[in-house]
This record gives structure tokens, sequence and C-alpha cells, in this order.
């Protein structure tokens, strides 16, 4: 693939059009034509801007193999219509989760420690094989029994898997991709609340340990309805462990069998959930009928305007490790000082901060033999 | 006290981005531009040396494209094909490592035949010299202020201790087989 394919190809990617891209960096759309039409040839710097509006690396168009296209897993893909460009936000998170990895190898941190292999069910895979994946991935990730407190910081740190928080607009959607070129990534819609957020990550996770088994590997970008509800039965189960939530339900439960939906949504809390999430949880433990859990979420979500939670600040954009793995990367001289403020989304006068002063001191602690 | 112009201090130098802004939050651009023969590419010119911040943070505008036409300092292409080849020498990601005005100023620099120097404020930029057995290639803002007759204590990322450390890694580095691909020439 010569520089005019790749900067075509890259373009498409991107879901935009040559005037889009004009608008974007401020080369003229004929210079853009001309470019993928191999009639002439970018500078470096315009070649770089448009590395930028693409969202791939600028070695991207010097390489010698052609990149392999990768397969990134909506859940509720946005439609055509909608106002965001679904495919821009992919090559956005794709380029994120390359960005990470560059920073990884760069650094010496490359995670080594993979998400546990639960997926061993054979031929056939119903939803108590599903629960019996949720309680495994609990305890072999030392999750604990409020999982909600804990699975991003374990996924993240422990298991190096990528998480981003995009914009996607009102809509509640998340994504994720298993790549041999940068492992496992997730993003989430930062607008979303944190509990809300906690659900599609482990949503998500399901996703990623069961990759293989859906064919994703094999370029299937759209999971099945069955794999969905599979998704959402293993995140309720995952975040709401049934011993626990039954104990914490039989606790506040009143003598004539019920509970209020303020002790409810103190139980959510507890677990970091929506309430929603709680009563569906319960419909499976106490096989309610759906009709019954679906007035009470209708119920429920009345409730929950009312007695707003309030949620934390928006999450940040960049995962902290990114961030700590390219300052430590700045400070070694592993990566120029612009390229550090683009990976960080800063300004260059901004990125100059990290490395005023003096050189950094990076000092080992002893840890006294015990 | 200024040299005469048509005898710079420095005939052959490359100034990236930071340097610029460097020079002109230390309030030196100027007597610089009267005193070495200072070249630039035009990565650095277009897109990477655009404002400085003075001590109270406020952003003032610098046209280099003002002092190219006026024959203050050079600006020069680097044709995208030497760029590639200078990618060629290392780690296939090498060249997302660096800006692009890095880049190609350290790939004309690499390929011209006459002895440049370039001076940085990027550790990367050094530790690529190194790598390339090309140390005798890098200068600091310090170096070259001093050698001007503006000396005057810098940060860090301006001193020859910073320009020092970096080549040194580089090239240690390179001794080791990291970060080259092919056997230099």
């Amino acid at each position: 693939m010569d520089l005019a394919d790749r900067l075509k190809t890259a373009r498409r990617n991107a879901g935009l059009t040559q005037r889009q891209v004009s608008e974007k960096c401020g080369i003229d759309d004929s210079s853009l034509s001309a470019f993928e039409k191999c009639r002439s040839e970018p500078k470096l710097a315009q070649l770089d801007k448009l590395a930028g509006v693409y969202h791939v690396p600028l070695s991207y168009f010097f390489a010698e193999s052609t990149p392999k296209a990768q397969v990134v897993m909506w859940r509720n893909k946005l439609g055509e219509t909608e106002e965001i460009n679904k495919n821009e936000i992919e090559a956005e998170f794709l380029q994120l989760c390359r960005q990470y990895r560059q920073l990884e190898l760069w650094t010496d941190e490359v995670c080594e420690k993979e998400l546990p292999h639960l997926d061993r069910f054979r031929d056939t895979f119903e939803y108590p094989h599903v629960q019996e994946m949720a309680k495994e991935a609990r305890d072999v990730m030392g999750l604990g029994m409020r999982p909600g407190d804990s699975l991003y910081l374990v996924l993240e740190e422990t298991y190096g898997i990528k998480i981003f928080h995009l914009d996607l607009g009102p809509a509640g959607v998340a994504a994720c991709a298993v790549s041999d070129e940068f492992g496992d990534g997730i993003f989430l819609n930062k607008r979303c609340a944190r509990w809300r957020r906690n659900h599609d990550l482990a949503h998500e996770l399901f996703h990623l340990l069961t990759w293989r088994r859906f064919k994703h590997c094999e370029g299937l970008c759209q999971p099945t309805d069955q794999e969905e509800k599979f998704a959402t039965c293993f995140a309720g189960n995952l975040l709401l462990p049934t011993d626990v939530v039954k104990t914490a339900i039989d606790k506040v439960t009143e003598n004539d069998g019920r509970i209020s939906f303020e002790r409810l949504d103190a139980i959510a809390r507890e677990f970091d959930v929506s309430l929603e999430s709680l009563l569906w949880r319960m419909h499976f433990l106490f096989n309610s009928t759906e009709a019954t859990t679906k007035g009470l979420v209708e119920k429920a979500k009345e409730y929950v305007k009312s007695v707003p939670r309030s949620d934390s600040p928006e999450p940040q954009f960049l995962p902290d490790r990114y961030r700590c793995l390219a300052i430590k990367a700045l400070q070694k001289g592993e990566i120029s000082l612009g390229r550090f403020a683009k990976f960080m989304s800063i300004s260059r006068k901004e990125a100059e901060k990290y490395v005023d002063g003096k050189e950094p001191d990076y000092a080992k602690v002893p840890i006294p033999a015990v | 006290m200024g040299r005469n112009p048509t005898m710079p201090k420095f005939p052959f130098l490359l100034f990236d981005a930071g340097v610029i802004i460097g020079a002109y939050e230390l309030g030196v651009w100027d007597q610089l531009m009267k005193q070495c023969a200072i070249t630039i590419t035009s990565t650095v010119k277009d897109q990477e040396a655009y404002y400085w911040s003075d001590e109270q943070g406020i952003g003032h505008e610098i046209n280099l494209t003002e002092d190219v036409e006026a024959g203050r300092i050079k600006c020069v292409d680097v044709p995208l094909s030497q760029v590639d080849d200078f990618r060629k020498k290392f780690d296939p990601v090498y060249l997302d490592r660096m800006d692009a005005g890095e880049a190609d100023s350290l790939a004309f620099l690499f390929f011209s035949k006459e002895d440049w120097l370039i001076t940085s404020t990027d550790s990367h930029v050094f530790k690529v010299l190194g790598c390339l057995g090309l140390e005798q290639c890098g200068l600091s803002l310090e170096e070259i202020l001093r050698n001007t007759g503006l000396g005057r204590k810098v940060h860090w990322k301006y001193s020859k201790a910073f320009r020092t450390k970096y080549t040194s890694q580089g090239k240690q580095e390179g001794v080791s087989g990291l970060g080259l691909r092919n056997n230099l020439p």
C-alpha cells in the first residue's frame, strides 16, 4: 500500500470526508485530493496533522506492512444517522490503546498478567455457566464481595486492561477490543454515572473473557442478542454476589415480606450499582415474574429522580496508569516533549511543567529483610 | 557585544521548537539571530514554534515566517523520502516517539554533507544522536549562549549536563543494539 492509499484508507476508517478533514486541520480539500491521488506529496508537517485527525501514528504512513483491521465490539452500536461519528470514536479509541501499549513498551512496564481463562465450558454454554464464570472471576481476580469498588482498578492496574472514558453523547454505550497489537481495551461513556459505568465495565469484561468463544477474533463485530444477555447476566452476578446480596436483603425485609425502595437503594449504593440493576438481580435470585420486575423498575426510575445520588466528578479521560507511564517515558527521555503533549492531550507549554525543575529523583525505598 | 553578521559563530546550526521558545523566554532570540546562522525546518516554522509565555504566563506570538522572509534565519524543506530513509535506521515505532519537527531536523542533519549542529530541549533528540554515534552534533542552549557572550544560568533542559546525560544514554543504547534497525554506514 503506497502513501496515497494509506491516506485514503485512514480517512475512510475515521469516517471523514475530505471536506471534514479540511475543516479539522486546515489543509484544503484540493490538496487532500491530490495527496490521495498521488499527484503531490504532503510535507511532513501536513502528514503529522493528518495523522492527528485520523487518529493514527505517524509511522502508519511509512510502515512496510499493511496494518491489520481491528475489531471493536460495541454495545448498542450507534446508528449511521446519529450525530456522533462512530468510526472516529473507534479510531480515537484504537489510537489511545496503541499509545498506551507504546508507553508500556518504552518504559518497560508491560503488564504480564493476563485475564484468567475462565471460559473452559466445551459444547454448551448456558446461564449457569455464566454465573459460575462470574463467581470464579470474582475469586480469581481478587475483586472481593463489593466488586463495584475494585473492578476498575483491578482491571487497569493488575491486568493492564486499557480503559478509557470517552464522550459518547447521551447514548449509553461502551465497547471493547482484543488485539494482538495492544492487548485488551475497553471504552466507557464518560457521561454515565459511576454505578452505570461499573455495570458496563463488568459487561465488557464478559466479552473480553469470551472473545474467542463468540468468534470475535475471526472478525465478527456485533454481539448476538444471546451473547448480550449472557454479558448482562455476568455483570449482575459479578457485581452482586448471590449470598451477600441475599443476606443484605434478608436483613431489611419487613415482616410483611416487603422492602422499601429507600432500603433497596441503600443496598444498591453499598454495591455501587444502580437500583435498576439490583432489581433485575433480585428478579433472578427470587424468580419473580418479568412483568412484576418491569413494573418495579419503572417505579424505581421515578424514585431515583426524587432521591438522586451524588455522582463523583466526571472520570478522567486518560487512565492514571497511562498518565504515569507517559510521565515516566518523558522524564527518562524515551519520548519527545511534543509527542508527550499529544499523548496526554495537553499543550506543549503544559507538558513542559513535567520536565521543569531539576533532574527527577528516582530514589528507591529500601525494604528491610524480615 | 554582537559579532560581525558575516562571520556567524555557528555556521550550520539547526534549532528545534523548544529552543526557539526558550530563547524567546530568555529574551535572547534577536541576539542569537544576529550572532549565529540559524536554520529551522519548515515543520518547526509552520507547526511547532508559534508562541511563548512570559513570567506572568501571558502568551506572545512567535512569527518565524517573518524572520525567514527577512533573511534573519534560514528554513529548509526536508523531503518525505529523506525522513523515510532516516526512519528506516530505527525500530519501526521510533518515529512515533519524536515530534515531526525533530524527525525532519534529525533526518536533514543525518543526510547532510555539512557538519551541522542541532540544539534542542528534548532529551529524545540527544538520545538519538548518541544512538547514531553523532554525539558531536548536539549542542545545548547553554553552550550556545556561553559561546556567543550571552551566558547565563539556565534551566536544566537547556543545560550542557542535560545534553550530555541523554547523549550518553543514547550511546549506550546504540552500543547494546537498542533502537537501531540496520547497521549504519
